[in-house]
């Protein structure tokens, strides 16, 4: 039986994980580290670094280091790299590449499938370039798992008896809630909620131009927009905000930051923790507010969950813990291996998908509400773009739904699909997906001919879309999502395989095996 | 489509505990990425008897179909708001001109 490994593919760093005896393990690279950094970068030889070593170059070399790329999947932004523009799910599938090999040098065989993690909020459209990304570094995804849902399948008081947890999971980049009932091998979601845009990366930010300022004020100059000294300030503040879950103030250095004329400046100050937590505490107050929502939706109180479990590295900033402990009072709170558990669950589901001997069977959600534009006659207007949910958020999947609707027009010929994805009740702020129309309807008065329109949604994110004129039987259909019919032709695929084939051949050149670093990870 | 109970393999006064346990029996015969469209089966009769169970218990719960067309009100009485800012704006502009 070929290994299925499950990927954590994160915004700061990624894991892979195998299963072995029914047990999921986490697979270090020849250094013995655990964590890949997600970091991509091109040396100034032209030659391709994953992980620590392009990392480690960020400081000197931003211009040829690409950082955070999960926070661009699914948009058309364009990165360069190694003289390329290179999308975000290229630069995602050398990671992923990475931890192929990683886990193909361990394990002694080839590895051709994958369970890998999103964060449970990410969109269609974040989720399909993140299958994209697996397909490009060859390999088959199985699944496309929800972060939070990972973490929830390795929890391992399981008795008969339910339990319902609330998985908080604040990592570099992204923030999910997700509330889950367990009862014995049976791993239910009950509810999602989330920001794809939250995370220790805006910690840093925020940390970082607290230390520009104070670079002004110290030396009464303006710090240039200079890409090495931005990248330079990012490193210190990422360090200062790591030793403040530590400690209650850190001193920064930086020497010769900057020049003034012929003199050289330093950048020499104190963060206090309570300085940091006063920037992030607004950041932190919304991931309460998602804490409610998901409550609501899944129709609890705080006094009906058993357990808190806080995943990912930025759970370890003592003012989470504190906000989360205090807002829901009375819960246990615990972190239970915050890096690692994502991976280990993607391992288990990786097994589960494998047909290995694994008792776990989970039911997950839709984060988002489904549905199309709908148009409503007042007494005084016209009022268009109203959505109309047919999948609410949180249903579980896979999930076939539909609804009935009827023409708004005496005579009308045709009627347009429109479908998108999100909780606005204005169709066109939400995310669309696809339209279609149906024609030919017979010639009836408005609001005699029925459409319905059907939603099929599966494990993959496929969503499948049929609207059928009930009398006459006339049926059209789109297909949301479906590989065959993506965007990107096979020939592409190819084109991308091949590309990045080329980029690992300047990095095989090099030698590979690095001492272990001394920078720690972080969320 | 069966009844939900029956489909379920419960009777119909099966409280919600033995619900939920017949559920999960069913579900570990039938997982959801093996098994789609007889977990989809699973799925609304244990929401439906679910429902069931809620609306004729505690009559303090609300029912989920009352949920759903609470959601549709509030859409209702937003596009109602909407409508009359718009009419408001009309009147302004031609009070103005």
């Amino acid at each position: 039986m070929a290994t299925v490994v499950g990927i954590d593919l994160g915004t700061t760093n990624s894991l892979v994980a195998a299963l072995e005896d029914g047990q999921p393990w986490v697979i270090p690279d020849e250094a013995g580290e655990l964590l890949l950094p997600s970091v991509v970068g091109v040396n100034a030889e032209g030659q391709l670094l994953v992980g620590q070593a392009a990392r480690r170059q960020y400081a000197a070399a931003p211009e040829r280091t690409v950082m955070s790329i999960k926070r661009q999947m699914g948009s058309d932004s364009l990165v360069p790299l190694a003289e390329k523009d290179c999308r975000p799910q290229d630069i995602s599938a050398l990671i992923l590449r990475t931890l192929k090999q990683r886990a193909e040098a361990a394990l002694g065989e080839t590895v051709e499938q994958a369970v890998i993690t999103v964060p449970a909020y990410f969109t269609d459209a974040q989720r399909q370039a993140t299958k994209e990304a697996g397909e490009i570094a060859g390999l088959e995804v199985l699944q496309i798992l929800n972060e939070p849902t990972a973490a929830a399948l390795v929890f391992d008081k399981r008795g008969e008896e339910s339990q319902r947890l609330l998985v908080y999971d604040l990592g570099g980049g992204t923030f999910d809630v997700s509330i889950v009932e367990i009862t014995g091998p049976v791993t239910e979601v009950l509810a999602s909620h989330g920001n794809n845009r939250l995370g220790g990366d805006d910690f840093d930010r925020q940390l970082q131009r607290l230390l520009a300022e104070r670079l002004e004020q110290a030396h009464g100059v303006a710090v240039p927009r200079d890409m090495a000294v931005e990248a330079r300030l990012l490193q210190a503040a990422e360090r200062a905000k790591i030793a403040l879950s530590e400690r209650t103030r850190v001193a920064v250095r930086e020497a010769y930051l900057l020049s003034q004329g012929e003199s050289p400046l330093h950048l020499e100050t104190e963060l206090l923790r309570e300085d940091f937590e006063a920037m992030i505490r607004p950041l932190l107050r919304d991931t309460l507010t998602a804490i409610d929502r998901a409550l609501a939706d899944a129709r609890l109180k705080p006094g009906d969950l058993d357990r808190v479990i806080l995943v990912g590295g930025s759970t370890r900033i003592p003012l989470v813990q504190e906000l989360v402990e205090s807002h829901l009072d009375g819960v246990a709170v615990s972190s239970f291996e915050p890096d690692r558990c994502v991976a280990l669950g993607a391992a288990l589901q990786a097994g589960v998908l494998n047909g290995e001997e694994v008792e776990t069977f989970l039911v997950d959600v839709t984060p988002h509400s489904l549905g199309i534009a709908t148009a409503m006659e007042t007494e005084t207007d016209l009022i268009t773009d109203i959505f109309s949910t047919i999948i609410p958020r949180n249903t579980a999947i896979p999930v076939t739904r539909s609804k009935l609707y009827f023409t708004m027009r005496d005579n009308q010929k045709v009627v347009r699909v429109d479908v998108s994805q999100g909780e606005n009740v204005n169709a066109r702020e939400n995310v669309p997906l696809g339209n279609f129309e149906v024609e030919g309807l017979p010639q009836q008065p408005a609001g005699d001919v029925a459409i319905e329109v059907q939603f099929s949604f599966d494990l993959n994110g496929i969503l499948t879309v049929s609207a059928c004129e009930t009398s006459s039987g006339r049926q059209e259909q789109l297909v949301v999502n479906n590989a065959s019919l993506h965007r990107m032709a096979s020939h592409e695929l190819a084109q991308s395989r091949t590309e990045l084939e080329r980029l690992f051949a300047t990095l095989a050149a090099e030698a590979q095996v690095e001492g272990p670093d001394e920078t720690e990870p972080r969320g | 489509m069966s009844d939900p109970h029956t489909l379920l393999g419960v009777v119909p006064e099966a409280d919600s505990a033995a619900i939920k346990a017949a559920y999960h029996r069913k579900l570990r015969e039938f997982p959801a990425h093996s098994h789609p469209e007889e977990f989809q089966q699973i799925r609304s009769a244990y929401e439906a008897a679910r429902a069931a169970g809620a609306s004729r218990g505690d009559p303090l719960q609300p029912g989920p179909l009352l949920a759903s067309l609470d959601a549709e009100a509030l859409a209702a009485v937003e596009n109602r708001v909407h409508a009359a800012c718009r009419l408001q704006l009309a009147d302004l502009l031609r009070l103005t001109f």
